[in-house]
Parts: structure tokens; sequence; C-alpha cells
């Protein structure tokens, strides 16, 4: 993973995180949070507040780490907010508004198709087996980090990522390789 | 076996099953086997339903600081500026009161001009239009509508004066104001 080091005053290093974090920050609210819209607005808030505390970033490791802490607060803030676990309609999950240059229909549909599938399947997990199979996998965190993020037992953890992984399994066995 | 011993058991083998990649030759027995298969599958629709990012879209929210900063040297300097015009209007403003004197009168000499002499009571019926032909002077009268005229231009100036200072304060409010809401 590339790491690029920020310096204070320059808002170039910001600009590399965007280029090679932002994939995993979006795709890690899009999971949580399940609405493109709102998606994209908390990765926005997610570079301004990790540009914003640049200095603190020093002591906490590796940048897609300190990102998703963000992104992972923001989350977390957001749902608790909205005051109830979101579940999207099919037509507005497709309708979601693509981040960048609109692809051809071939892709879109592809696209369509695999975000509808995605859709479906994280609709099947609980939100903590959601958030720690999201945050190993768009932060590689560790299960202990994970529990500390979380707030709750390195147990509770495992137990969700297990039965979350499990769910997924059983879901599609088709579409695994 | 433990319950810490479980935790530790389970706890390697989700790791080994949500490994980015696994060593050549890694083998997985029935239940990681089954994980890592429902971990592949999250990669793979993970993967698929990836959009491609817009990095400038991202860093949407950061850039209005920036044309904040610009902003407040805009307004940094728009004070700047208003504050010298407005001490070069002082400047100016003492500058006319020169010409406006009449030649060789102090203005405090041509206000005591302008009151008319006692009437004498104890002279000849004639004494009383000498008194009125002597307090009549045609160049104290128009000396007095010079300086009158002169009076009035002052005071415009410092009513332009006081509409510098009212704008200089203003921009200085604002820029108060922005830099306790958000400091540079």
């Amino acid at each position: 993973m590339s790491d690029p080091q920020p310096q204070t005053d320059a808002p170039e290093p910001l600009a590399q995180w965007a280029h090679a974090h932002g994939r995993a920050v979006r795709g890690y609210i899009l999971g949580m949070v399940r609405r493109g819209d709102v998606a994209d607005d908390l990765a926005q808030e997610t570079f301004r507040r990790a540009w914003q505390a640049r200095q603190r970033y020093r002591e906490n490791g590796t940048a897609r780490a300190y990102l998703l802490r963000i992104a992972d607060r923001l989350a977390c803030d957001w749902l608790r907010r909205a005051g109830r676990e979101m579940t999207v309609p099919e037509p507005q999950w497709q309708q979601l508004e693509p981040v960048a240059v609109a692809p051809g229909p071939e892709e879109q549909l592809e696209r369509d198709e695999a975000r509808q599938r995605l859709a479906e399947a994280l609709e099947e997990l609980s939100p903590p087996q959601r958030r720690v199979l999201l945050l190993r996998y768009y932060g590689e965190f560790d299960f202990a980090t994970i529990a500390q993020m979380m707030g709750c037992p390195l147990n509770t953890a495992l137990s969700h990522c297990r039965r979350g992984l499990t769910a997924l399994r059983n879901l599609m066995p088709e579409d695994v390789p | 076996m433990s319950e810490y011993q479980d935790d530790q058991r389970l706890r390697e083998m989700l790791e080994t099953a949500t490994a980015r990649q696994l060593p050549d030759g890694t083998l997985l027995d029935g239940e990681a086997s089954e994980l890592r298969e429902g971990w592949l599958a999250l990669d793979e629709m993970l993967t698929q339903a990836e959009e491609p990012i817009d990095a400038p879209r991202l860093l949407a929210s950061v850039r209005p600081m920036r044309r904040k900063r610009v902003a407040r040297m805009a307004a940094l300097a728009a004070g700047v500026l208003a504050a010298s015009l407005f001490g070069a209007l002082a400047l100016l403003r003492q500058q006319p009161l020169e010409p406006v004197e009449p030649s060789g009168q102090e203005p405090s000499r041509v206000a005591s001009r302008t009151t008319l002499p006692k009437p004498n009571v104890d002279a000849a019926p004639e004494a009383p239009a000498q008194a009125i032909d002597s307090a009549w002077d045609d160049s104290l009268d128009s000396r007095i509508v010079q300086v009158r005229e002169h009076l009035i231009r002052t005071r415009q100036g410092w009513t332009s004066d006081r509409q510098v200072y009212t704008i200089l304060r203003q921009r200085l409010d604002e820029f108060h104001q922005s830099l306790e809401q958000e400091p540079l």
C-alpha cells in the first residue's frame, strides 16, 4: 500500500491521499451508510478533517488507517443521527450518483448489477458484522484494533467477523471462484 | 481447550481467512476454507461495485479554505487601502483652509466685525445714520460669505470622511468576525 507522508504546510499530500485512499474511504463509508450522496459528503468531510488534524497523523501509523478511523467515526455518527438501520430501496440504490466520469452503458449496467448484489449481501449482515468486515477489508486493521475501534471485547469482534463471513458464504456459493 | 485458546485459534483462523493474499502452499481446514470463500465473495462484490474516484471532488471541502484565505487577504488589503484614503483625506482637509482666510484677516476678527456697534442714544439725530454707514462693509460681507462657503465645504469633507471611516470599520469588523470563526 502506498503511504505518502504528509507535510504540514502543503496541500499536495492530501491530494496524494485522495488518489491513493479515496476509493477505500468512500467504499467503506458507502458500505456502512449505503447511500451514495451521503458517502460522497462524508468522504469529503473525512478528507477535510484529515487535513485539519494532520498534526495528529504522525503519531498514528499509516495514512489509510488514519483516514479510515475518521471515516468510521463519521459513518457511525451519521448512522446514530439517522437513528435507524438504513434500508435503501433497490431503485434508489441503483440511482446512486456516480462519483466520477459517467461510464459507458455496458459498464454502467455491469456496475449496477454488481452494486445491487453488494447491496443485497450487505443487507443480510448485521451492522456490527458489516463494520468489522469493512474495517478489515479497507483498513486491513488487525482484530484487536477493530475491537478497540468498536468499543467491544476482542472475542465479540471475532464473532461478528465469523458470522458475517459465514453469512456471505451462504448467500452466494455459486459466485465463489 | 480454554476460552483464551479458543479465541486465539479463532483469531488466527480469521486473520488467515481474511488476508489479502495467502502465502503459497497455505492449507485451510474446513471452516477456514468456508470463511475464506465468504471473504473472497465480499472482495469480488466490492471490487466490481467500485467506482472510479474523483479526487478533486473528494477535496472539494478543503478548497474553500484556500479561497477564504485569499478573500481574507483581499479584505485586509481593502482595509489598508481605506485607511490610507482616510489619512489622505484628513491631510487634504487641513490644506484648503489657508486660502479661505480673507487676506490679512483672522477669523475671530471677522466675527467681531459682524456685530453692530452700540447705538449712541445721546448723539445728535444725524449720528445714527453715520453709525449705520460704518456698520455696512461690502468687503467684510463678501468675506463672511466666503468663510460660510468654506465652512460648508469643510463639513461636507467631514461627512465623507465619516463615511470612509464607517466602511473601514465595517470591513475590519467583518475581518475580525471571520478570523474568530476560522483562524488563518
